[in-house]
Formats: structure tokens, C-alpha cells, sequence
């Protein structure tokens, strides 16, 4: 029983709120910064004991509480955003000094991107489980079960939840298929010999800038209408569900 | 078969069918075929279309869309269901029949729980024709978009149950179908059977230990994780070859997995002249494909030499298609109003997206659902000329659909059949016919 929840965390649905708490206050010290900085001296620049057992803490206790899975999840989360945000500002930083854009030296950067990373590794996981942790479809499930109309948070969480539920799981997906089924284009015919046959007398730099601009674009603009198209026609529906006070006036509130 | 207080209308094109649809619907649904910027000012309209369509006298139109799963406005076929009964209810109407009752006269009471991301098409028709069923009681008329598309012949006796409910409503039934869509009798025509242009090329299917991960792209909740796994076999077939079978049975997966656009394990190839390589897939829903590249960008993409210009296919496609139907009798639909290549119909789109992947001389070229979009003639049409260019040049034709209009078109069968395990997915078999 043991290994199983270690495993797989707790069953999602039972005791969600107690969870919800100990991930909430585990949240604190993290996103707060009080516990952090204000009782733990530095091991190096940017890096404190307090970091150290904060990190292994977040990791235990999403394991535990959450599953393996979740921590999975939030390790390739944590690793995706680290590289865009602390490596690539750590390269353009150090790249502004070697230009001489800034006055400051690579050693006064330096402690600023440990911390960062530590604090991303210790933050993202625990904020991914406190929200993997409220079971939002569950919800939905039981908000029309009492069938005596819904109130307005419940209609917006209706309307959320299968808009989001579009996107995820139809939209998102279907964008992903057609850009992989379009890589075999490029593959058969390599740009190099799609510049070499172009009129255009513009650089091969300038070409493929503004190539992957125009890319990043469209996809933008398909995804912005396959996420909207049905939109009125769900609003509609959802407008139609009678209010609580007005089910009760019109029939009773005799529920089905 | 269908109540006298029913209509249908048909179509020659998708365009003329979506637009008679939105004028139903006080234009609720965004012109997504007519390009970004039309589909944004459709959009920006939709708070006064919206109160025009609520607040039209004897109750708004209940509807069925021609996806009939973008019509469920609720995470769950039991929200869907409750939610109808909940609005009729409020309009002091009573539907007369209870929720389990609904459930297992539209055969749903298995799937009820599930979200509607989960459901296969044939449920998702099902529950999308039971809501409509019970809206009958508040609602001034009903339409449906393309419903022989989306029905199987063994569900028809559903929809005759809905149509039934709107016998005395104000505006009762109308039908909204493409020609020829509700024909089921396989296609006949001399020039297409006995054509000896149309010769047929020897390819295989091979797929050794497939297995197929079901959950979503943001499926963080693995505690029941399920696949679909493929048995392993190896056909040897003729082109063009037809993949049939019923609704979710695994189809469209197979067409993904063969063209490597969902993430598997295990080997799957279209073997042509001994050699494998990757397969193109043109989806059923071309508007995504348009919308997420314009056609000049496809073009530019895929420019190997002169003598496969996309152009030039495009135009041999035309030329093939307008000769096909001509010698059918039938007037050509809306296509060539531009010269060459760019925006246009939903069949110009299918050309032009054709074309871009002959250009790329795939081992095997997948058509999902040939005939979304377009009526029996169009669609026949266009296969049979894009089936003899891509076999001009040596590819192999597979095409994906349930309609027993190809069985004098095509040149050999595999049947796609789904066997449900419990806890683990599904198994999908495919056998040669």
C-alpha cells in the first residue's frame, strides 16, 4: 500500500483538501522567501543551506503527496524553463560584458543565476502539484448533478473548463499532428537548395527569420480560430441553463 | 423514412452547405474556411448574433453541427444530457422521459461518465442526437448539418426518434446535406471502372509491435494509462486501397501512425519497391491544414524540381477531376476562380494540399476521409484523379472512409476492427478483404 502511493500519490480524488494544505504550506517558504534567506547563511554566492533542504523537501513531499508521475512532469517542466530562462539569460548576460554593455562583472551575474535555477527547481515542481492536486474535473462532473439550476461561478467554470478541455485536447494536438506530418516537406527539400533556386535577393539569414516569424505567426492565428470557432455556440448553451433563483421560481426547484 | 415535417436540402459545395447552416443559426459559428480575416470579423459580431439568437421568438433552434462533437457544449455526455433537461425544464416543458431512460434508448449509459474528449464519433453522434431529442420540448425547430456523413445506417432509427420529437414544433426538421451523401450504393461509371490509365501499383503494409500511447498531450494523470496496440501483420495490396470499418474502430489512428504523426513504439512502413520511407497524410480536416500554413508557404516549402513543381500537379489534378466529371454529367463545382495557386474553395484547398504532397514523392500518399467536405461526385472524382497522378509517379493511394461508394474504384480492402481489452486499451486487427 505503501509503495503504491509512493508510487502513484495519493488516491487524486480523497482527502484533496488535505493535500492542497501541506503542498500550500510547504508553497510558503518558496514563494514568500522569509524561512529561505532569513535563517541560512551561504554555502557559495547565490546558493544557501536553507536552499539545499528546501529543495530536497519539495521533492519528497511532491513524491509522497502527489505520485511519481507529477514529479516527473514537473522535473521536464522545471528543465524546459530553466534552459529558456536561466541559461539563455545567463548567455545574454555574460554575452552584454563580453561586448562590453555592461559595466558589471561575471562574477556579480553569477550568484543571481544559481539562485535562480535553485529557486525554479524548488518552485515549479510544488507549484505544478498544488495545482494538479484540485480535482477540477471532478468538479465539473458534479455541478450539474443537483439539476436545480447553476449559479454564475459555475457557469464560468463550465465555460473554462471546456474551453481549456478544447484546447488541450483537440486543438493542441491536432496543430502538433499537422506540423509533423510537414516536416517531411522540409526534409525532402532542404532549404539550402530552396535559396539557392529563390528570386529573392535577400540574405539567407534575413530569409530564414523572417521564415520562422511568418511560421510562428500562422501557427498563432490557427490555433487562435480552432480555439475560438465554437465558442458562441457553447456560450449559447451555457446562457441557457436557468439561474438557481429563477429554476426555483419557474419550477418549483423539484429536482429530476 | 424521416417524418413529413422534415426537409432536406442539398448542397453542391461545403461552402454553400456551411453557409445555409449559419444563416440557421443566426451566424454562431465563424467562417473558418473563409480565411483569418473573415473568420475575426465573424467573431467581434457574435455578442449581437448571439442576443438575436436567444432572444428569437419560440425559443432558439436546437442544432446539430457536421462534427457533431462541437456541438456538446459540456465536459461529459451525463452534463450534456442533464443540462438539456435542466433548460427544457426551465421552460416549464416537460420532456416526459427520465435521465436513465434517455440514456439507454440513445445506447450512451455505457459511456455517460466519460469526458467528451474520450468518446468515440459514434458516441459522440449519440449523444449529441439525444440532447437534441430532449431539447425538443423547448426548442422552435431542429437542423442538422450533414447527417449521412456522420450516421451509421444501423443509428438511423435515432435520428428518426429526434426528427419524431419536432413533429409540431413552429420551424420543424431541416436537413442540410452535400449531394449524393445520402446515397449507399457503391459508385458506378464506365470511364472510372474501365480505364486503362487507371492501372494499379503493388505496395505493402507492414507494422511490427505498434503500440500507441492514449493519453492527452498534458496528461499528467497516468494511473490508468492505455494504448492501442496494432497486431503485427505484413499486406501486400494494390492501389488504390481502401481502409474501412465503423466509427472509432481505429482508422484515422492507423493513417497517424503510418504517416508518423502521433508519437508510438515499433515499426509501421508502406513498402513500395522494396524500399520504406515516410508516408504524407492529408487530414479530413483541411481547413486546419490551410489555416496553419498558407498555400503559397506550402508551395515554397516543397519545391524539388521543375518537372514536380506543385503547380504543375495542381493543374494535372484539375485538368484529371474536370474531364472526370464532365464524363459523369456533372457541372463542375466552385474551383479555378483564380489562376493557379491560393485562397479558395474547400476543394481547391484538398488540390492544392494533394499536390504539395505528390511533390514530395512520398512511399505511400494517405487521404483521410476523401469525401468530408464534398459531394459524392466531387469526391469520387477527386480521388480517382489524384490516384492517377500519384500512380503516374509511382506512389501508392490509401484512402480512409465507411461509405460504400469505392468499392468499383478501389483495388483492395483492409478492414480496421477495434477489440476493446479491459484496462489496457484496445487491440486494432487489420484484415485484407
Amino acid at each position: 500500500m505503501h509503495e503504491t502511493n509512493l508510487i502513484r500519490g495519493w488516491d487524486k480524488t480523497r482527502h484533496w483538501k488535505l493535500k492542497f494544505i501541506i503542498l500550500l504550506l510547504i508553497c510558503l517558504p518558496g514563494f514568500t522567501d522569509y524561512f529561505v534567506r532569513k535563517f541560512s547563511g551561504p554555502i557559495m554566492p547565490g546558493l544557501t543551506h536553507w536552499d539545499i533542504i528546501y529543495f530536497f523537501l519539495v521533492f519528497v513531499t511532491v513524491l509522497i503527496v502527489s505520485g511519481r508521475t507529477i514529479l516527473i512532469f514537473s522535473i521536464s517542466a522545471v528543465a524546459l524553463i530553466s534552459v529558456s530562462v536561466v541559461f539563455t539569460g545567463g548567455l545574454i548576460a555574460f554575452l552584454r560584458i563580453l561586448k562590453g554593455f555592461s559595466v558589471e562583472k561575471i562574477y556579480e551575474y553569477s550568484p543571481h543565476y544559481v539562485s535562480l535555477l535553485v529557486r525554479l527547481f524548488s518552485v515549479v515542481p510544488i507549484a505544478i502539484a498544488v495545482v494538479a492536486t484540485i480535482p477540477v474535473r471532478e468538479y465539473e462532473c458534479v455541478l450539474l448533478k443537483r439539476m436545480t439550476g447553476v449559479s454564475t461561478f459555475e457557469r464560468i467554470i463550465l465555460m473554462v473548463s471546456r474551453v481549456l478541455s478544447h484546447v488541450i485536447y483537440t486543438v493542441l494536438p491536432t496543430i502538433v499532428q499537422i506540423m509533423k506530418e510537414e516536416r517531411y516537406a522540409r526534409k525532402a527539400y532542404p532549404v539550402k537548395e530552396m535559396l539557392e533556386d529563390s528570386v529573392m535577393k535577400s540574405t539567407k539569414f534575413r530569409r530564414r527569420v523572417s521564415r520562422v516569424i511568418a511560421e510562428i505567426l500562422t501557427i498563432g492565428v490557427s490555433f487562435i480560430c480552432c480555439s475560438l470557432e465554437y465558442i458562441p455556440l457553447w456560450a449559447q448553451e451555457i446562457s441557457r441553463l436557468p439561474s438557481r433563483k429563477e429554476f426555483k421560481e419557474n419550477a418549483n426547484g423539484t429536482p429530476y | 423514412m424521416l417524418s413529413d415535417s422534415c426537409t432536406v436540402r442539398y448542397f453542391r459545395t461545403f461552402e454553400e452547405r456551411e453557409e445555409a447552416f449559419r444563416g440557421r443559426v443566426f451566424n454562431l459559428v465563424p467562417r473558418r474556411y473563409a480565411g483569418a480575416s473573415h473568420f475575426w470579423s465573424d467573431f467581434v459580431s457574435m455578442p449581437e448574433n448571439l442576443k438575436a439568437f436567444l432572444g428569437d421568438s419560440g425559443g432558439p433552434l436546437a442544432y446539430i453541427t457536421a462534427n457533431p462533437q462541437d456541438c456538446l457544449a459540456f465536459g461529459s455526455a451525463s452534463q450534456v444530457i442533464r443540462a438539456s433537461m435542466l433548460t427544457a425544464k426551465a421552460s416549464h416543458k416537460d420532456v416526459g422521459i427520465e435521465y436513465l431512460h434517455i440514456c439507454r434508448m440513445f445506447g450512451i449509459a455505457e459511456c455517460v461518465d466519460q469526458p467528451i474528449r474520450t468518446l468515440s464519433g459514434g458516441e459522440a453522434v449519440k449523444v449529441a442526437l439525444a440532447k437534441t431529442y430532449i431539447l425538443g420540448a423547448c426548442s422552435k425547430g431542429l437542423t442538422i448539418s450533414s447527417p449521412f456523413n456522420w450516421l451509421a445506417k444501423e443509428n438511423f432509427r435515432l435520428l428518426d426518434y429526434t426528427v419524431g420529437k419536432y413533429g409540431e414544433s413552429r420551424d420543424g426538421v431541416e436537413i442540410l446535406a452535400l449531394e449524393g451523401e445520402d446515397v449507399d450504393v457503391p459508385f458506378e461509371h464506365v470511364y472510372l471502372s474501365e480505364d486503362k490509365e487507371y492501372r494499379s501499383i503493388l505496395f505493402s503494409i507492414k507494422l511490427d509491435e505498434v503500440s500507441v500511447g492514449l493519453q492527452g498531450p498534458i496528461g499528467i494523470d497516468l494511473t490508468q494509462r492505455q494504448y492501442a496496440t496494432f497486431y503485427d501483420c505484413e499486406h501486400k495490396l494494390e492501389s488504390p486501397c481502401l481502409l474501412k470499418g465503423g466509427n472509432g474502430q481505429g482508422k484515422s489512428l492507423l493513417a497517424y501512425v503510418l504517416s508518423r504523426t502521433i508519437n508510438f513504439s515499433g515499426y509501421a512502413f508502406i513498402i513500395r519497391n522494396g524500399t520504406m520511407g515516410p508516408s504524407r497524410l492529408l487530414f479530413q480536416d483541411v481547413l486546419t491544414q490551410k489555416l496553419h500554413r498558407s498555400l503559397k508557404r506550402i508551395v515554397s516549402s516543397c519545391r524539388p524540381s521543375k518537372d514536380l513543381e506543385p503547380d504543375k500537379i495542381y493543374r494535372s489534378i484539375l485538368e484529371e477531376f474536370t474531364q472526370l466529371m464532365s464524363s459523369c454529367g456533372q457541372e463542375l463545382p466552385l474551383i479555378g476562380h483564380k489562376n493557379g495557386m491560393g485562397e479558395g474553395s474547400l476543394l481547391e484547398t484538398k488540390f492544392m494540399l494533394a499536390a504539395a504532397r505528390i511533390c514530395s514523392l512520398p512511399s505511400g500518399l494517405i487521404i483521410d476521409e476523401p469525401d468530408w467536405g464534398l459531394s459524392r461526385e466531387s469526391a469520387i472524382c477527386f480521388v480517382v484523379a489524384v490516384s492517377r497522378i500519384a500512380h503516374e509517379r509511382g506512389i501508392p493511394l490509401i484512402i480512409i472512409s465507411h461509405k460504400p461508394w469505392w468499392a468499383n474504384i478501389v483495388r483492395s480492402t483492409i478492414e480496421v476492427r477495434k477489440k476493446i481489452l479491459p484496462h489496457a486499451g484496445f487491440h486494432i486487427s487489420l484484415t485484407k478483404v
